[in-house]
């Protein structure tokens, strides 16, 4: 009768541990990799706590990994089999995952959709290719964030050389100069005060304005076929020229006084720089130039160009090809992307239709601004290739500014670097 | 008989003391480095298919214009580098050996203080001494009246890199200079000064040629670490202004992990040990020396 007895409660005992095992093996899991930025980190762990609660058949893994370290971490997790289900990439790094056949197509069923198209229209118009989702004619990625760059003032310094903040921001590069001059200081022979400040250290800073003034020139980056063919018009040695002279004709920058733009600007060190998005008012609260000082003001326009404002740039999310259950993936990533009332508090720009517009006024100051720039900004180059062109396109820059070459040549011999990338 | 067991049952033990280092470096120095001189024949970015194509990663970076500037711009720097720290370091030594000079310890440990500090600190630190308005800058146009471009001149800037690695290593090589002195019997200078030999006379030779061992071990492994320079041209310059200090640690580096050539970028690798083979041959040739 014991021995009955005990095996009976050893059978029990198996079959409840087997169950439970079951139970868990049956869960399905999502490792989903992100950059980390407070707060928003605090948003995107919200949404998948709810979302497990919601479908508790489902287990949401947050990674989360410093952004210029994600492409890595990524490609590394891809490459050995490692956990890896979705992940976030910002637009210029996500055309290598899409080339490289790494990241699924989007899934309309997932969303409760019949067609691709259904699901690319729950977003602004062109949102997903200008957030890198879009490559080669497929649809692969949803947007999480749409931003762009524009250009920043000091009113301070403006009222300091006799500007008026309300009539002389400028309109054209020719002003910007004007106005630059005007705001530049030296003292005793030495610079304490840039007019203009860009990081030629890191070339992704040059290729972004670049970028921008060539297409306001009327010349296609958004293709590679498109930037070879540009290197060797008149409108780009004019685009290249009003970049680089103002380090070396104008005398608005003189590099040697810091790298970081974006410090240099919080910290009074210059007056203007052109590579600020909407988060750009949470960073200056980390220096010294309070916010009532600083405005943000559309990208000059050439008088004869295009109406083109800074690059936009965004971060999409991903299914990738290794994931173990796709439809459920591109499930967790309907739901985080859906919540752009939750972002917008922190002036962070998700371009889902359903986001309140009248939020985004009341959250992201100037929002008239960003939101003019985000309507007529240059879509990026969507290449895989993009970290060799922004090298070749900063190394093009610095030969002229700081090796004394001219500008056709810098050109020349960057359709040569351009051409052997693409070989 | 019993006394070649007893040698043999040690070196037994000896190989045994030894396995732990030699399965740390087979595992993650020697099988790597083979993995390497492997795949510097195939094209692969990570997640493609390796595919083989022979030497032609070899015949392209020889073509390519941007890796010959990285080279010249590596010896351009392992180069002075070298010769500057084996001077300067020696001197000290020589220097902090000597009976007449006072606080030796004190000074001695100033100079290898730098040698504890993390790379990245101190090249973040002078990056901020170099700017228009840095100390260094400051100085400059005070004493001088004139202003440096310390890291916005292809011209200025490689020498500023030099500056700070001098500055950084100094007292390492100098610490292997005084143990290589003080090595040297005091008996020999004694000797030769009472045969009427002078301070030169004495150093060219007697100090010198027994600090030969020295004098090679700190020549070789002065080129093979700054040969390798990585760290402070990632953090002050990235390669910077205009590649002028884009070394070929930071090329392996930027076409591996930026431009996901690793296939091309482990062909520069695998010059770069040659070129140091070839280095570290040629200076054990020059001594002639088996014994270090």
């Amino acid at each position: 009768m014991k021995r009955a007895s005990l095996f009976l409660v050893l059978l029990f005992l198996l079959a409840s541990v087997s169950c439970v095992m079951a139970a868990a093996a049956e869960k399905v899991r999502i490792v989903h990799i992100h950059w980390t930025q407070p707060p928003y980190d605090e948003i995107n762990a919200g949404s998948a706590k709810s979302f497990m609660a919601k479908y508790p058949n489902v287990e949401v893994k947050l990674l989360m990994y410093a952004d210029a370290d994600m492409p890595t971490k990524v490609r590394i997790a891809l490459a050995a089999g490692g956990e890896c289900d979705t992940f976030a990439m910002p637009n210029i790094q996500s055309p290598w995952f899409m080339a490289n056949e790494t990241v699924e197509e989007i899934m309309p069923s997932a969303f409760g959709k019949q067609t691709v198209q259904e699901v690319i229209d729950m977003w602004e118009k062109d949102a997903v290719k200008k957030t890198g989702g879009f490559y080669n004619g497929v649809y692969y990625g949803i947007p999480h964030e749409m931003s762009n760059y524009a250009a920043w003032i000091n009113i301070a310094h403006m009222k300091e050389a006799g500007l008026n903040p309300e009539t002389d921001i400028p309109k054209t590069w020719e002003e910007f100069v004007d106005v630059c001059k005007k705001m530049t200081k030296d003292e005793g022979g030495v610079r304490v005060r840039n007019g203009f400040a860009i990081n030629l250290k890191a070339p992704v800073f040059p290729f972004l304005i670049l970028h921008s003034l060539m297409e306001q020139k009327g010349l296609d980056w958004g293709t590679e076929d498109g930037l070879l063919a540009s290197l060797d018009t008149k409108e780009a040695v004019e685009a290249l020229t009003t970049f680089t002279d103002w380090a070396i004709k104008d005398d608005i920058f003189d590099p040697g006084l810091f790298d970081n733009e974006r410090e240099g600007f919080g910290n009074g060190l210059c007056s203007t720089f052109l590579t600020g998005g909407t988060w750009y008012w949470g960073v200056l609260d980390q220096y010294t130039v309070p916010r009532e000082d600083v405005t943000p003001f559309q990208y000059p326009r050439y008088k004869d160009g295009k109406d083109i404002g800074g690059v936009v740039y965004g971060y999409c999310a991903f299914v990738t090809k290794q994931a173990r259950n796709k439809e459920w993936a591109w499930k967790w990533l309907d739901y985080l992307e859906r919540q752009p009332e939750a972002y917008i508090v922190h002036g962070y720009y998700q371009p889902r239709k359903t986001l309140d517009l009248a939020l985004a006024d009341k959250y992201i100051p100037s929002n008239d601004v960003f939101g003019a720039e985000r309507r007529t900004g240059a879509v990026m180059l969507a290449s895989p290739k993009w970290n060799e062109f922004q090298d070749a396109v900063g190394e093009a820059v610095s030969s002229v500014i700081f090796r004394g070459i001219s500008n056709e040549e810098a050109l020349r011999r960057l359709k040569q670097e351009v051409k052997s990338i693409l070989e | 008989m019993k006394r070649v067991g007893y040698y043999n049952k040690l070196q037994r033990h000896g190989y045994v003391f030894i396995l732990p280092t030699l399965l740390f470096f087979s595992i993650f120095l020697i099988i790597p480095m083979f993995s390497a001189f492997q795949l510097s024949l195939f094209k692969w970015n990570l997640v493609s298919p390796k595919v083989y194509v022979g030497l032609k990663n070899f015949i392209k970076l020889f073509q390519n214009e941007r890796f010959w500037n990285s080279y010249l711009v590596t010896l351009h720097f392992t180069f002075l580098t070298v010769i500057i720290i084996t001077f300067i370091s020696f001197w000290m030594a020589l220097a902090l050996t000597s009976k007449l000079l006072r606080f030796k310890h004190v000074l001695q440990s100033m100079i290898f203080l730098p040698v504890v500090l993390m790379m990245v600190p101190v090249a973040v630190v002078w990056q901020f001494m170099f700017q228009t308005t840095g100390l260094l800058s400051v100085i400059f146009l005070n004493v001088f009246r004139f202003n440096i471009p310390w890291l916005t001149s292809t011209k200025i800037t490689p020498y500023a890199m030099i500056l700070v690695y001098v500055w950084k290593y100094t007292g390492f090589y100098m610490v292997m200079f005084i143990a290589g002195l003080l090595d040297i019997p005091e008996v020999h200078h004694e000797a030769a000064t009472i045969d009427g030999a002078g301070f030169w006379a004495r150093l060219i030779h007697i100090t010198i040629p027994q600090l030969r061992n020295t004098l090679i071990l700190v020549l070789v492994s002065c080129t093979i670490f700054t040969f390798g320079t990585f760290p402070l041209q990632y953090v002050m310059t990235e390669g910077g202004p205009s590649r002028s200090t884009e070394v070929l640690s930071l090329l392996i580096y930027k076409e591996a992990f930026m431009y996901t050539k690793f296939g091309y970028s482990a062909s520069i690798s695998v010059v770069f040990f040659l070129t140091l083979l070839i280095f570290s041959v040629i200076q054990l040739r020059i001594f002639k020396s088996g014994t270090v």
